[in-house]
């Protein structure tokens, strides 16, 4: 046990450090891109119509000062929560964003589950019938799944279940009608457990559901791919081969043995899902008008606010590399191997 | 160098080619690969033979309103009187010169800075690989936001933007692929004999590495188009008057209830374009290369 602490904490540590200079180059590169890059990034944003408008902005953000002042200046900023005022809500971007995160975190968890759910099924499906019809459906479905849009999926999502079937409300994330339940973490579905309003969270629940189908099904597809090519895999190792020598019944070598084993490469891979799952939040947020991350920079992008576009952007980033870290340390726990 | 390149393209590529398409047209991977390319290929007709394939002008007012599919407009039109299909057809050549004008440019920068860097190795490669990884390892989206954000709309900005997203790609597979190459014997041997550098890496490390080319185009084509389309979809990338099948699913997004064809048509091709580029990405995978995986971000 001591020897397992001992190569975990070195693991983490190592993460941690690998994290610092990547955080940095992504930080750099946003600042190349949104400050220094040649043309003027704020008339491009604000467009035409940007005169006075754009002249503040610059002043604000301190895009007058030399280069290596306003680097500094800009991370500085980053780690103080300092990064303007956003130019349509008029509050400072960090207190946006960190009002706006809890809706991110529970479309994305909420997708995650599906993706993971619906990916095992059509994996398993696919991996104990290889071969046959029900795999070779299964593998075009999921095909066809991660290659949507998911723009275009939501969409057609809240044609068919919003508008056609009426069964759920097709954007937001709650009905008119109730109040928003007092903050705890922000997420509508826990805090209204909290507080005991049980029929805001079932509108809750029920705002949730398109939007991580939605996200959760493009992911599924990719998902499935990885669940049938593990099984595959599981199914020809030894100790399956094993399992059946001793009489052990066929259903219980493929979930109990070879499933399980087949898990731990889909987990690892959670990790590697979340940079797609953060980009498809942003238009999945935007379809379903859900007041997100994702939402925010979509707004931003379309009222040409280039302060909220600036820190959505930054701070998207460093939640993604955060939880990308945490997933990975998660990983190294469960799984010895990845550790060496 | 550039004999030597297509002298070995010519010998083994389409060798290669030539076995896949003639010994493998049976198995699963070979229909697969088949019938993705007759279906990019069907694209690539009509997006070049648009203004003759396509039954209307696609900027023309024929009708007077919105009108559901018929036998006449099949795709139906959209509220300026405008035949669908048209600007469907006309819509195919978007995401067709940005897939290969970005491919072109993210293998003209991946591919020889991966090459260099993984033959020569040193601090310049760790920090080249601490850089594309963390390009690598950001949601695709947003890092084209960020670009398209800042550089504008037009056919070649998108392509930029989305060849900054997918060089890393190129430089990681390439640069991965040449590290191991060459620790291999073969490679030894002709050090061995005292080549030079050059004709170690072009004759000895390039041929064994340029497979991999096909296989990382094709696996991140479809994520490309994606890409582009989601760019389009939040308004970044194109001026909104070009028919492009993204723009035209953002621009009646918000007419679902009465007009459903708008959305449906043009996001229907972008996955039947999508699926068909992974259909080829998994047949070439099967049959070239069974290591390589699917770009993993998008």
């Amino acid at each position: 046990m001591p020897r397992t602490q001992a190569s975990l904490r070195a693991y983490v540590v190592q993460r941690l450090l690998l994290t610092g200079p990547m955080v940095l180059i992504l930080l750099t590169l946003v600042f190349y891109f949104l400050r220094a890059a040649p043309g003027d990034p704020v008339g491009a944003i604000l467009g035409e119509h940007s005169g006075p408008l754009a002249d503040s902005i610059r002043r604000q953000l301190g895009l007058y000062d030399p280069l290596y002042v306003q680097y500094v200046d800009y991370l500085r900023r980053i780690f103080t929560g300092d990064m303007g005022n956003s130019i349509i809500t008029q509050h400072s971007v960090a207190a946006d964003i960190a009002q706006r995160l809890p809706a991110t975190i529970e479309l994305t968890v909420a997708s995650m589950f599906v993706a993971v759910l619906a990916g095992m099924l059509l994996g398993v499906v696919s991996a104990t019938r290889r071969d046959r019809p029900a795999d070779v459906i299964s593998r075009l479905v999921a095909a066809v799944l991660y290659n949507t849009p998911i723009f275009w999926f939501g969409i057609i999502m809240q044609l068919v279940f919003a508008v056609q079937f009426r069964w759920f409300d097709s954007g937001g994330r709650l009905s008119a009608q109730f109040a928003i339940p007092p903050r705890v973490t922000g997420l509508y579905t826990i805090d209204s457990l909290v507080a005991g309003q049980f029929r805001t969270f079932i509108d809750a629940v029920a705002h949730l559901i398109l939007p991580a189908l939605t996200l959760g099904l493009v992911l599924a597809g990719f998902f499935a791919r990885l669940v049938r090519a593990n099984m595959l895999q599981s199914l020809q190792a030894d100790y399956v081969e094993a399992a059946r020598a001793r009489g052990i019944r066929p259903l219980d070598v493929f979930y109990r043995h070879a499933l399980k084993n087949a898990m731990v490469p889909v987990s690892t891979a959670m990790g590697l899902t979340f940079a797609i799952l953060m980009s498809g939040a942003i238009l999945t947020e935007s379809v379903f008008s859900w007041e997100g991350i994702g939402r925010y920079i979509f707004t931003a992008i379309s009222n040409r606010d280039y302060p909220a576009l600036q820190g959505a952007v930054v701070y998207y980033a460093l939640i993604m590399v955060f939880l990308s870290v945490l997933i990975d340390i998660f990983n190294a726990w469960i799984d010895p191997r990845i550790r060496y | 160098m550039a004999t030597v390149t297509v002298g070995f393209l010519r010998r083994s590529m389409m060798g290669r080619a030539v076995r896949v398409f003639l010994g493998e047209s049976k198995s699963l991977a070979g229909v697969l690969v088949w019938g993705g390319i007759a279906i990019v290929l069907f694209f690539v007709f009509i997006a070049v033979f648009a203004p003759w394939v396509a039954p209307f002008d696609p900027n023309a007012t024929v009708e007077t309103t919105a009108l559901p599919p018929s036998s006449t407009h099949w795709f139906g039109t959209n509220r300026l009187g405008q035949d669908i299909l048209s600007r469907v057809i006309w819509g195919a050549r978007i995401p067709l010169t940005v897939v290969a004008l970005s491919a072109a440019i993210a293998l003209a920068v991946g591919a020889p800075v991966g090459l260099l860097s993984g033959f020569y190795g040193g601090a310049l490669d760790r920090f080249l690989v601490l850089v594309m990884d963390s390009i690598y390892a950001f949601p695709g989206l947003l890092l084209a936001i960020v670009v398209a954000a800042v550089i504008g709309p037009g056919v070649v900005n998108v392509s930029l933007v989305i060849a900054f997203v997918y060089a890393p790609t190129y430089f990681r597979v390439i640069r991965n692929h040449v590290a191991s190459v060459k620790e291999q014997l073969f490679v030894e041997a002709a050090e061995a004999l005292a080549l030079s550098r050059t004709t170690v890496l072009s004759r000895y490390i390039l041929p064994s590495v340029a497979q991999s080319i096909p296989v990382i185009f094709s696996v991140s084509a479809a994520d490309a188009i994606l890409t582009q389309a989601g760019l389009s979809f939040l308004g970044l990338g194109l001026p909104v008057d070009i028919p492009d099948w993204g723009l035209e699913v953002s621009r009646y997004a918000g007419l679902i209830r009465e007009m459903w064809w708008g959305v449906f048509f043009p996001g229907l091709m972008i996955i039947i374009l999508t699926t068909a580029l992974a259909f080829i990405s998994e047949g070439l995978n099967d049959i070239l290369n069974p290591l390589l995986r699917r770009r993993e971000t998008r």
